[in-house]
């Protein structure tokens, strides 16, 4: 839209009262299209208002188009200077004319008593009559208005004398046409002081308008304080902890590890059996482990064979060269059902499940220990367990993939020492470095299952391991100081909490 | 684990030598032991239950000395015969059956050695000794005993003054108020005989593994020690006699045998100190190991983490185990004390090669995309604990409690047992954060667990609700709609049902395929509201996902 025509035409209408649209075109001297598209914008603002009146107007006629006079005012012209003529030589002079025309003209002269015709010596003489006639006054300033409007003129703008005048020349032809026509005005409208306002202004909401329009064009756009802070929005998130998940899984598969699941309810043959945990072990107590009240049992599916190398291996070592725990192995205390206590017993089903097969697997998932809940600790939380199985693994490929996957975690600094755990042997402690609480901090466990896990299922290969309860990982990066806070799940923590990437 | 505090003095005294704490503090975790605290003249340790040998500060001193080669190889430890004979009786057998004793001569029971002993005794107690179900010790002081000594039983009636007290109890009466046999009467439980150690003038030793005498009390003047012990597993029992008895022997103690009379088997001497051999393979060494150690080196870090070399070659070694070291099972647990006494800070990680091709479970990818069209509606993601309890999932729902899991003995009945369907903690969420600001959208996609016919399954559902004066079914109906469209399925309806947790005519099953119950949507009943304490329109829906995978496999 155009600025500076806008706030013309307004001021305009703001001043005086309606005005017509071709007036306002010649007023303003711009093409009546681009007019109407300014005038069609400001009226959506309502900034103006449009109505239109059926007119009675009055035109030019070709004739007098075209003559951009009448006859009789050429004729009288002439007579002016020299008072008399004879009618050849008038008719010689203004040869260029209709005949029909001078005759018409010379009558109406006549019949005004402007002119006379007398007879001299068998020669027409047309002689003047009236030096200043009424008639031809009037008669002329009636056409020079009707030539100003070629689009045609109220006949409501003429005095009734000049209204007969007209009704007297619209008999002839080609000369005055009156026809009826509508004429559209325009007049303020209500938004008119404001949208003066707006466009002398800066801009400052952009409204589709404005971007249409093009009325930013010419403004300047009002400057806001970018450090504002109108109001609080809450953008929905994952959950922080599901967030770390997604990294670790990331970082796992980046390191070419397939992810793996398993169920939450876990036989105890699995989660511990086959893990070599003996069976009066106290981490197998009601104590420490949740035990499923009922079904008290499950259905152990893995082959009799297994099962029985299970025992043997328990009992007396079996063919592993271990000398096993001693004492009776109970199938019954096998087959309890019961909250794994580790994302290991994931693990230990793949193992059986691959076999002597390079593999490198991983899971995540709940774990659970009956556990009474503070700060600290959690009855349940997000544990992952990464395995390698490979011929010639060892240690030392254990403590690189451990190095690796921490320095991943954003933990650059990784140290291990000696630890203990049912089933691995050697077993290592792993260490992160956390530089901004500057200390060293225990984060998993880590060993090669040992051969009293591993040979049971089939597999003779080492089988490196290593596992992380992952909630302490979210502390780390939170600064979090109470880990129930993480399942609590309050919206102001959420809703206010930062992603980690 | 078992915790011990090692006192700057006390180690100097072993060591004979000076050592500061912070020397200390890093070379105790090479031989696995964990650090808890610290002080200007302490340190607090963690040590783990496969080596109760670490359970007192020469214990300690036993492997720290070899890692630090100030002493390599395994401790030499012997044991001169007595005349002493314990008589066991027949009825034992059947209840606690084994019995173990020694006589150690000549310790000196300074008042902080006896309170590591006695720690040393209860860590045993609690380990290996399954709390004293398996296993239970009692010190005596031996002068006090007249010998020779019965293992028998008594009648719940019999009476003696058992520590702790200065006036006769009858076993009845320790099992029901004295402490330690509120404490232990469990292991008895069901039994009307009850196995006590006599000496030859009927004075009560013990009533193991409840409470001693107080006749044989140790005190500070206490020269000379009777050990029992007592247990069910004639392993464990043996195992703990040589625990004990070398540790004493660290302590200035001369080891003398006693003579075990069974009528059911042959004598036993004891202790009898066995250093068993196991062979260990040199290349299954390094492989595991991952370094290729020269023997040299091999055998050095044996010695050094106090085993023996009895033969080696190029492809084995024997070793020698020491009496206390009861955690060795198989040449693997030797390795890692090649580990130990090589040093684990000299081994260094190195990557390992590339195998393996990299998944992730397709399950896991389904689960996440479904979080990211639930955020993109505005719902914000909160993960729940899968144990909970009755009075949320069902009272607090208005619906009967049936076909759940329940755990046995929860520490806590918050967590009694597990979820069956998520909503209910999505409305405790939503009462949690009462005081923040409204419309709340909250959604969790997570395991449930029920039973059906007596078989227990798993499921993962999705749960969404809104919570706030505008909110109700148009909206949630409109997440789902808008849930479903981007997942692609289009051919779903709903179909109301009866459902008490809702508001009736405002709550419907969700059928995809016009078969498929994924799920339930509706706006929650008032009182179920009030119930979570809260005051504000909620409307939610729950779907099973795994049912919405496979319909989503039928498109």
């Amino acid at each position: 839209m155009d600025v500076v025509l806008s706030k013309k035409l307004l001021n305009l209408l703001r001043r005086g009262g309606p005005k017509e649209l071709m007036e306002l075109s010649r007023e303003l001297g711009v093409n009546i299209d681009k007019l109407r598209g300014v005038i069609e914008e400001l009226r959506k603002r309502e900034a103006l208002k449009l109505y239109v009146e059926s007119l009675t107007l009055v035109f030019p006629g070709e004739k007098l188009l075209e003559l951009k006079t009448l006859p009789e005012i050429l004729l009288f012209n002439e007579l002016k200077n020299i008072g008399r003529i004879s009618l050849r030589e008038l008719q010689n002079r203004f040869s260029y004319m209709d005949p029909g025309d001078i005759k018409a003209g010379l009558g109406k002269l006549i019949s005004k008593g402007v002119v006379t015709i007398k007879k001299e010596d068998d020669v027409n003489l047309v002689e003047l009559i009236l030096k200043e006639p009424k008639y031809i006054v009037e008669v002329e300033k009636i056409i020079n208005k009707v030539l100003n409007y070629p689009n045609g003129i109220e006949l409501g703008s003429f005095s009734k004398d000049e209204l007969n005048l007209i009704k007297e020349l619209s008999k002839r032809p080609g000369i005055l046409i009156i026809k009826e026509d509508h004429k559209t005005f325009i007049r303020k409208g209500d938004n008119l002081e404001q949208v003066i306002k707006e466009l002398e202004e800066e801009i400052s909401s952009l409204t589709p308008d404005i971007i249409v329009s093009g009325i930013w064009k010419n403004k300047k756009f009002k400057k806001y304080d970018l450090n504002e802070k109108p109001f609080v929005t809450h953008p929905a998130k994952l959950h922080p902890l599901h967030e770390l998940v997604n990294e670790i899984r990331e970082i796992f598969l980046s390191m070419g590890f397939e992810e793996a699941r398993g169920p939450l309810v876990e036989l105890a043959f699995v989660n511990f059996d086959m893990l070599f945990q003996p069976q009066d072990h106290p981490a197998r107590d009601m104590q420490d482990t949740f035990y499923i009240k009922e079904p008290k049992y499950g259905k152990i599916t893995y082959p009799d064979e297994i099962v029985d190398h299970v025992r043997q291996t328990h009992e007396s070592g079996w063919v592993t060269g271990s000398s096993g725990w001693g004492g009776k192995w109970s199938i019954n205390e096998a087959r309890k059902l019961l909250l794994r206590t580790h994302t290991t017993a994931v693990s230990v089903r793949k193992v059986y499940e691959l076999g002597e097969r390079e593999a490198k697997i991983f899971s995540i998932g709940r774990v659970f220990r009956n556990e009474t809940v503070d700060y600290k600790h959690l009855a349940e939380f997000m544990q992952i367990d990464g395995i390698i199985i490979s011929k010639n693994g060892n240690l030392r490929q254990l403590m690189g993939v451990i190095e690796e996957f921490y320095n991943r975690l954003g933990f650059k600094d990784v140290r291990f020492w000696p630890s203990y755990f049912p089933y691995t042997e050697p077993s290592l402690q792993p260490s992160i470095y956390v530089s901004k609480w500057g200390k060293w901090l225990e984060l998993g466990g880590a060993g090669i299952f040992r051969p009293e896990v591993t040979y049971p299922l089939g597999v003779k290969w080492p089988v490196l391991a290593w596992g992380l309860g992952i909630e302490r990982i979210l502390m780390i990066k939170y600064d979090l100081d109470d880990i129930r806070v993480i399942y609590e799940n309050n919206l102001k923590w959420l809703r206010h909490v930062p992603i980690l990437r | 684990m078992p915790v011990l505090t090692l006192y700057k003095y006390r180690v100097e005294e072993l060591l004979g030598r000076e050592i500061d704490v912070d020397t200390l503090e890093n070379w105790l975790p090479w031989l696995a032991l964990d650090i808890e605290d610290k002080g200007s003249d302490y340190i607090k340790i963690e040590y783990n239950p496969n080596r109760p040998d670490f359970g007192t500060p020469p214990g300690i001193l036993r492997g720290l000395k070899g890692i630090m080669g100030i002493e390599k190889g395994p401790p030499k430890y012997s044991v001169k015969e007595s005349d002493i004979e314990v008589f066991v009786d027949e009825s034992v057998k059947l209840i606690r059956p084994y019995i173990l004793c020694a006589l150690v001569k000549g310790v000196k029971l300074r008042e902080d050695y006896l309170e590591e002993i006695i720690e040393f005794q209860e860590d045993l107690h609690i380990g290996i000794g399954r709390n004293r179900r398996k296993m239970a010790i009692g010190l005596h002081d031996a002068d006090k005993v007249i010998f020779p000594v019965r293992y028998t039983t008594v009648e719940e009636t019999f009476s003696f003054i058992p520590l702790e007290y200065d006036s006769e109890l009858s076993i009845k009466e320790i099992l029901d108020i004295h402490p330690k046999g509120k404490k232990y009467s469990y292991i008895y439980s069901g039994v009307d005989k009850y196995p006590i150690i006599l000496d030859s003038e009927n004075k009560v030793l013990s009533f193991p593994p409840i409470i001693n005498g107080i006749y044989t009390q140790l005190t500070p003047d206490t020269r000379n020690i009777f050990i029992d012990v007592t247990g069910v597993d004639l392993k464990i029992v043996m195992q703990t006699m040589n625990l004990l008895t070398t540790t004493l022997a660290e302590y200035g103690g001369e080891i003398f045998s006693t003579k075990i009379i069974y009528p059911w088997m042959s004598p036993i001497i004891s202790p009898k100190y066995v250093y068993n051999h196991i062979r260990v393979s040199i290349p299954y060494i390094k492989s595991i190991l991952g370094l290729d150690l020269d023997l040299r080196s091999i055998l050095d870090s044996i010695e050094k983490a106090r085993l023996g070399v009895a033969s080696y070659d190029d492809n084995e070694v024997e070793v020698v185990i020491p009496p206390y070291r009861v955690d060795i099972m198989h040449p693997v647990d030797v390795i890692e004390d090649v580990m130990i006494g090589y040093g684990l800070w000299k081994i260094k990680p190195i990557k390992p090669p590339v195998i393996g091709m990299g998944r992730l479970d397709e399950n896991a990818n389904f689960k996440n995309n479904l979080s990211l069209i639930m955020i993109g509606q505005g719902f914000q993601e909160v993960i729940n604990p899968v144990l909970t309890n009755k009075e949320e999932q069902f009272n607090k729902m208005n619906i009967p409690a049936e076909n759940y899991i329940e755990v046995e003995s929860p520490k806590s009945l918050l967590y009694s047992m597990l979820r069956k369907w998520l909503i209910p903690r999505l409305l405790t969420n939503l009462y949690r954060s009462k005081d923040e600001e409204y419309p709340q959208r909250i959604f969790e996609i997570g395991e449930v667990v029920y039973r059906e016919e007596g078989v227990v399954r798993e499921e993962m559902h999705l749960a969404a609700v809104v919570a706030g004066i505008k909110e109700d079914y148009t909206i949630i109906k409109s997440v789902l709609d808008g849930f479903m469209e981007a997942l692609g399925i289009n051919n779903y309806r709903i179909v109301e049902t009866k459902h008490p947790s809702f508001i009736p005519g405002r709550v419907g099953k969700i059928l995809v395929n016009n078969v498929n119950d994924v799920g339930l949507i509706g706006e929650i009943h008032p009182s179920v509201i009030l119930n979570f304490q809260l005051s504000v329109p909620i409307a939610a829906f729950e779907l099973n996902i795994d049912k919405l995978y496979k319909a989503k496999e039928h498109i």
